[in-house]
């Protein structure tokens, strides 16, 4: 029986992938498929639970519902998706969060038909496995990753790298969790998969009920990208129960004000550099990130900075609770970077436990050339003497070699550092060459409180060294990479060789051809 | 192409008759704001990444500009874009494109006729074109099922053009990476380090006074930090005389000697360069005659230049970075036996060299694959044929060329 489910999956997989490609060849990105089936996937789920078993209320407004989308085709669908897209944009909760600014991404309204008769409506999607629905929609979110033009990339933390965060912070049932840049929603799953699985069979029927609707916060910048993660979470049967209701993400700027209530836990990656939010335009044409130049200046801050990184370090430090503990990728500019970087590290070693950083390795983002660590912190109560006794570094940055295709960043890779770490032992960590302590008194005495602790270690001048991959690999990256562009340069003289007889195109592309063979 | 030899449903017309262009309007700094709509410039739609200004009021339908729409700008640069953004407002100099067409083929249709007016007036554009002149273009319209499957095409097209385009970027990017890779791997296969001290001497050059003349101009080559650029030295911009060279055995350094720019903030620091002729240099720069018996020049030149990033911040801090003499000569280079580094130097050389043959084949791909290319394709898809250019028309055929009534839009 089991075998049936996972094929009927396995094949639902495929069908999404396959009209993926259909829709990619007019035109539609990724991202922008993502999108639109986000909100058909999301309509036809709500109509789902208004039949039996559930038979629960509808809680789409009459007349813009699932079924009187599947009811039209041509223009009347095309216009009638348009209208349901703003309609529902103005609900509140869950729904609102949904289709708020939303578009219509078709060109063609027969495709939407296709997709809305063939694809969507013959599935029971409430009761495919969430992990299937998850796994698939994530796929896709990965895939818009990949695409770097979109920028959507700086979003994604490597999986593998969240695996090994959730499994040494150990979140527990009763656990409030939230993620201040929390992106498509990567480290709220992490953690709602590890607590379902490692304490599910124990759990009673009211935790359970708090795992889903009361445990999992997230703020997110943009509106897009809130939506995903919304939906991603809705895809795992957290915060959806009911969709009037608030939904567990937030749209706003994390950083404008102190967090209303704090957590137990923290989970983050900050979006990367100052440069790369500048840069970043949203859909809507506005800036990501705000005025990314203005420094911000809160009461509750120990030092007013316009470095992204550290800011999001003091935010998440204010979300914890007395005891609550976070884990938080930064760059490595957060743990050299001067003035106000020396007075916020000095300030968080000294009111927290900062416990363990972890060197992660270059190759592993979407953004291109990002250093980066994982800083673990508690924040413990105020006291006169400093509440960090010990800093536990663990390189894996020195001699590792990964890439984003060939040689891709796994779970297993960071077992070392998760073995290293002893979660439910710590004061049984032992030293290697990979693993060493510093004591506060030697940090604190570092000129300007400088945590690139690692780098004095090695001889300076190999300290680069580990930051390439093999060529070998990089050069079948490369080979890869033309092939493709030819590939796409002999599809289009291809299409041209039909009807042209423009002799500058043609000779344009197959001497392009016959000179890069 | 004349009337009469278009195909059959293909008419000729204007630029002017298939739709209106509607001009933005002008917006005052005071009334910009930083919430509201966007205020569309021209500089939003050339330079991605442009901050907006913002505009809170009502404007005129006309110059209301929602996703999909197409704008002509008419200042500075002659070109057409499609909005993709929320929601905004029209700056003037730029033209609304209200078609009467299928906008598609309508946005190709002026990708072709900018083009067509650009290769005539020798990419300037701008100078030479009157809106009357604009509206006169000739352009050939086929019927509007074909209009659809034309631009469908091209836009298939033109995303293979520049997901191609996008593909050598990055392969750009990793051709870079390669070149730092090989490097880097003759660091690590190396093997022991030694200081610099240990296999060479070092030497500061010295400037001759500027106010002195006959100091200078004479025939002896003299190397600024700046031509110390990861490369060979031939011949230098400015040169001494033998009066300003002052101790000729000390100041005057043999072919083979390779230099390490020591000061500055820009690239220069940190990198490399191996004299082929002798010559003096400044002191922003250090010399160094390695014994050849124990490390060959080129070896220690492409240590250098791996080791470039780390070279910088040895003298790191917040103040005035530079190297000196001293911690030049206690800068470590891994020293394998002379055999070993005759190797790495020939394979280093040889790979890339290659390395250079690709990168000038991606740039020629590059070159090749762009708006030239584009170009060409958009004008040969947007020519007239009988049998059409499309593979199905998706709309019947008895759907007017161009729409009834001025108002009607998309």
């Amino acid at each position: 029986m089991k075998q049936q489910v996972d094929d009927h999956s396995r094949a639902l997989v495929q069908k999404l992938w396959n009209y993926c490609k259909v829709l990619r060849h007019d035109g539609m990105s990724y991202g922008h498929y993502v999108e639109q089936l986000t909100y058909l996937l999301f309509l036809k789920m709500a109509y789902e639970r208004t039949l039996p078993p559930r038979s629960e209320q509808s809680r789409i407004p009459a007349g813009y519902d699932w079924m009187s989308l599947k009811a039209l085709d041509g223009a009347e669908l095309e216009d009638h998706y348009n209208d349901t897209l703003r309609v529902l944009g103005r609900e509140p909760g869950l729904l609102g969060l949904i289709f708020r600014k939303s578009q219509n991404r078709f060109r063609d309204p027969a495709k939407l038909q296709r997709i809305i008769v063939d694809l969507i409506h013959p599935e029971r999607w409430t009761t495919v496995d969430a992990d299937v629905k998850g796994d698939v929609y994530e796929g896709l979110l990965e895939k818009n990753a990949a695409d770097t033009k979109s920028g959507a990339g700086q979003y994604f933390t490597p999986r593998a790298v969240i695996a090994a965060m959730v499994e040494v912070m150990r979140p527990a049932p009763g656990m409030t969790i939230a993620d201040p840049a929390c992106g498509t929603g990567g480290f709220l799953l992490a953690a709602h998969d590890y607590i379902s699985e490692r304490h599910g069979r124990e759990m009673d029927r009211d935790q359970k009920t708090f795992l889903r609707d009361s445990t999992f916060r997230g703020v997110e910048l943009v509106d897009e990208t809130a939506r995903l993660c919304a939906m991603n979470l809705f895809l795992h049967g957290i915060g959806g129960a009911d969709i009037s209701s608030t939904p567990p993400i937030e749209v706003k700027d994390a950083l404008l004000t102190q967090p209303a209530e704090t957590v137990d836990m923290v989970l983050a990656n900050p979006p990367f550099g100052r440069d790369a939010v500048q840069q970043m335009i949203g859909a809507d044409g506005k800036p990501l990130g705000g005025n990314a130049d203005a420094a911000v200046s809160r009461q509750d801050f120990w030092a007013s900075t316009s470095n992204k990184q550290l800011n999001f370090l003091q935010h998440i430090r204010s979300m914890l609770k007395i005891h609550g503990s976070a884990a938080v990728v930064v760059p490595d500019n957060v743990l050299f970077e001067g003035g106000a970087g020396e007075t916020i590290r000095r300030r968080l070693l000294h009111e927290c436990n900062v416990h363990t950083l972890l060197r992660l390795p270059t190759g592993i983002f979407y953004a291109q050339g990002v250093k980066a660590n994982v800083l673990f912190f508690e924040r413990k109560p105020a006291s006169t003497t400093p509440s960090t006794r010990d800093l536990w570094v663990y390189d894996f940055r020195t001699n590792q070699h990964f890439t984003l295709k060939t040689r891709r960043l796994i779970r297993s890779d960071l077992q070392g550092f998760v073995d290293a770490y002893r979660p439910a032992a710590p004061q049984e960590r032992v030293e290697a060459d990979n693993f060493k302590l510093w004591a506060y008194a030697d940090i604190s005495e570092r000129p300007g409180f400088n945590l690139d602790l690692w780098a004095d270690l090695k001889d300076d001048s190999l300290t680069d060294a580990a930051l390439l991959a093999a060529p070998e690999v990089i050069a079948a990256e490369i080979i890869e990479e033309v092939q493709a562009g030819l590939a796409l340069f002999a599809q289009v003289a291809a299409e041209l060789g039909g009807i042209v007889d423009d002799v500058e195109a043609e000779d344009g592309v197959e001497a392009l051809l016959g000179e890069t063979e | 192409m004349t009337a009469a030899s278009l195909p059959p449903g293909w008419k000729q017309t204007t630029l002017g008759e298939i739709g209106a262009y509607h001009n933005g309007r002008g917006f005052k700094r005071a009334e910009w704001s930083v919430t509201g709509r966007p205020i569309i410039r021209i500089q939003n739609l050339t330079t991605p990444g442009k901050p907006f200004n913002y505009f809170e009021g009502d404007v005129d339908p006309r110059h209301e500009v929602h996703e999909g729409d197409l704008l002509l700008s008419w200042a500075a640069t002659l070109d057409v874009f499609r909005w993709l953004g929320e929601p905004a407002v029209l700056n003037q100099h730029i033209f609304k494109v209200e078609s009467w067409i299928d906008p598609d083929f309508h946005y190709f249709v002026l990708r072709g006729a900018l083009d067509e007016i650009r290769r005539k007036t020798h990419g300037s554009g701008m100078v030479h074109i009157t809106r009357d002149r604009f509206l006169g273009t000739e352009i050939a319209l086929p019927p509007r099922a074909e209009q659809k499957a034309i631009a469908d095409r091209l836009t298939a097209l033109c995303a293979g053009l520049t997901g191609a385009r996008e593909r050598f970027r990055r392969a750009d990017e990793l051709l870079a990476q390669l070149r730092a890779a090989v490097l880097q791997d003759v660091i690590l296969n190396g093997g022991h380090r030694v200081a610099i001290s240990e296999i060479g001497d070092v030497f500061v050059g010295a400037t001759p006074s500027r106010r002195d003349p006959a100091l200078w101009d004479g025939d002896i080559p003299w190397v600024s930090s700046g031509e110390v650029a990861f490369c060979r030295i031939r011949e230098t911009r400015e040169h001494i005389s033998a009066a300003g060279l002052g101790n000729a055995s000390r100041r005057l350094h043999p072919p083979g000697t390779v230099l390490l720019a020591m000061i500055g903030e820009g690239k220069t620091r940190g990198q490399a360069a191996i004299l082929d002729v002798a010559a003096a240099h400044n002191q922003n720069s250090a010399a160094i005659r390695t014994d050849r018996s124990r490390m060959l020049p080129e070896y220690l030149y492409y240590c250098l230049m791996a080791q470039y990033e780390a070279t910088r911040r040895v003298a790191g801090g917040s103040q005035q970075p530079a190297l000196n003499g001293k911690t030049v000569s206690r800068l470590q280079v891994p020293c394998p036996p002379i055999g070993h580094q005759a190797a790495a130097v020939t394979a280093v050389e040889k790979t890339l060299a290659a390395i250079d043959a690709f990168e000038a084949i991606v740039a020629k791909a590059q070159d090749r694959g762009g708006a030239a290319l584009e170009q060409s394709v958009i004008a040969a898809t947007l020519r007239p044929s009988p049998a059409g250019h499309g593979t199905r028309p998706s709309r019947p055929q008895s759907e007017p060329a161009i729409a009834e009534q001025q108002g009607q839009q998309r």
